[in-house]
């Protein structure tokens, strides 16, 4: 196939599978709000895999009949819907999406009063059952990240520096998984923290979660 | 004939070009998301990776497939499946687009563009990585 060919062909595919309507263009909310959504539905969707065939817990979506992200990230408010996590009958832990959990360092200070830099977002969660609101950095038993874009040396940063704000470097300690993630994290209190993206960059930045426990995953859509 | 650096930079334009025509809403992220290097027949690569990327993320095909394995794994407590997927705006994008949230289930299927593209990039590879009988 030569140049003029594939021209063709993608003038071709534009034309036939992009063009809307312009009333139906209005009506759409920005393409921006929902921005790397629908990766994050898919990762839920490899974990909630993951949470029955490798760590035997049942799932059940309590709150509604529809599962809902955030465009953005808040406390857990439990009137919306969320999976429970449950062995032998009982909700050991539950699943939340977009939240927002209150940092080591906040621990510490003791202060009365939250500012910005007292909770970091985690685009999806596992935490203790029961929790209403921020949730503590020793309730948090997974942490999420996912990131649909290109991913460059900024984020390892980012996510350094969430293990940072969740636990204490450690020795290894078990954790809340048999397997998955991983049965042990060199962290007090022991959370696991994965990062799954589109971008087979990710693997190049992955060294420093070996040493401080950060998963890295390399998973396109 | 494989194509050449000339080619390639004639093509990138291109497909930015239709991306304007066609998605101008989408252009700009597209092509922030975009990265640059200094080789034109991995740019126009890179560059159709990354529209790949954006749209499968936006097909409504790939949302039934990620609610089908969603709902393969967990389910309400009348054994019911799960019945969709949105993202809820905040009181602020609520107050601007008159929605309370987003049904991720309307989007349009862009299963048939996506996989006209992917071949697209075969193509392409296989004019920049000609291959004889005996290699």
């Amino acid at each position: 196939m030569n140049k003029a060919q594939i021209r063709k062909q993608l003038a071709s595919a534009f034309k036939k599978h992009l063009s809307v309507e312009r009333e139906t263009v209005a009506r759409l909310v920005p393409a921006s709000v929902t921005e790397g959504k629908l990766y994050e539905a898919y990762v839920l969707s490899r974990i909630v895999a993951k949470l029955v065939d490798d760590e035997g817990f049942s799932l059940v979506l309590v709150g509604g009949p529809k599962l809902k992200l955030k465009s953005s990230p808040g406390p857990i408010n439990r009137s919306y819907p969320h999976i429970e996590l449950h062995r032998y009958g009982n909700c050991v832990a539950e699943l939340w999406t977009d939240v927002k959990f209150l940092t080591l360092s906040y621990s510490r200070l003791m202060s009365p009063s939250l500012t910005r830099g007292s909770y970091h977002e985690l685009d999806i969660v596992v935490v203790d059952a029961g929790i209403t609101g921020r949730p503590p950095h020793s309730a948090v038993w997974l942490g999420i990240e996912c990131k649909n874009t290109s991913y460059q040396k900024g984020l390892l940063k980012e996510i350094l520096g969430v293990r940072r704000e969740l636990s204490l470097f450690t020795g290894p300690i078990k954790t809340k998984f048999s397997t998955w993630p991983r049965p042990y994290a060199p962290a007090d209190p022991p959370s696991c923290l994965v990062v799954f993206a589109t971008d087979a960059a990710v693997l190049e930045y992955s060294e420093p979660g070996e040493v401080f426990g950060i998963d890295f995953f390399h998973e396109a859509m | 004939m494989p194509l050449s650096r000339e080619d390639a930079i004639e093509l990138t334009r291109f497909v930015e070009q239709l991306l304007r025509q066609y998605d101008a809403g989408s252009y700009e992220l597209i092509m922030r998301s975009t990265q640059r290097v200094d080789e034109p027949g991995r740019n126009l690569l890179i560059l159709l990776g990354t529209l790949m990327r954006f749209y499968k993320e936006r097909s409504g095909g790939e949302h039934a497939r990620i609610l089908d394995t969603i709902n393969h794994y967990v389910r309400l407590p009348d054994e019911r499946p799960i019945q969709g997927l949105s993202v809820e705006l905040s009181p602020a994008e609520q107050e601007i687009y008159n929605v309370e949230e987003v049904d991720l289930a309307v989007l349009p299927d862009r299963t048939q563009f996506l996989d006209e593209i992917h071949r697209i990039i075969e193509d392409i590879e296989r004019q920049m990585n000609p291959r004889g009988p005996n290699e």
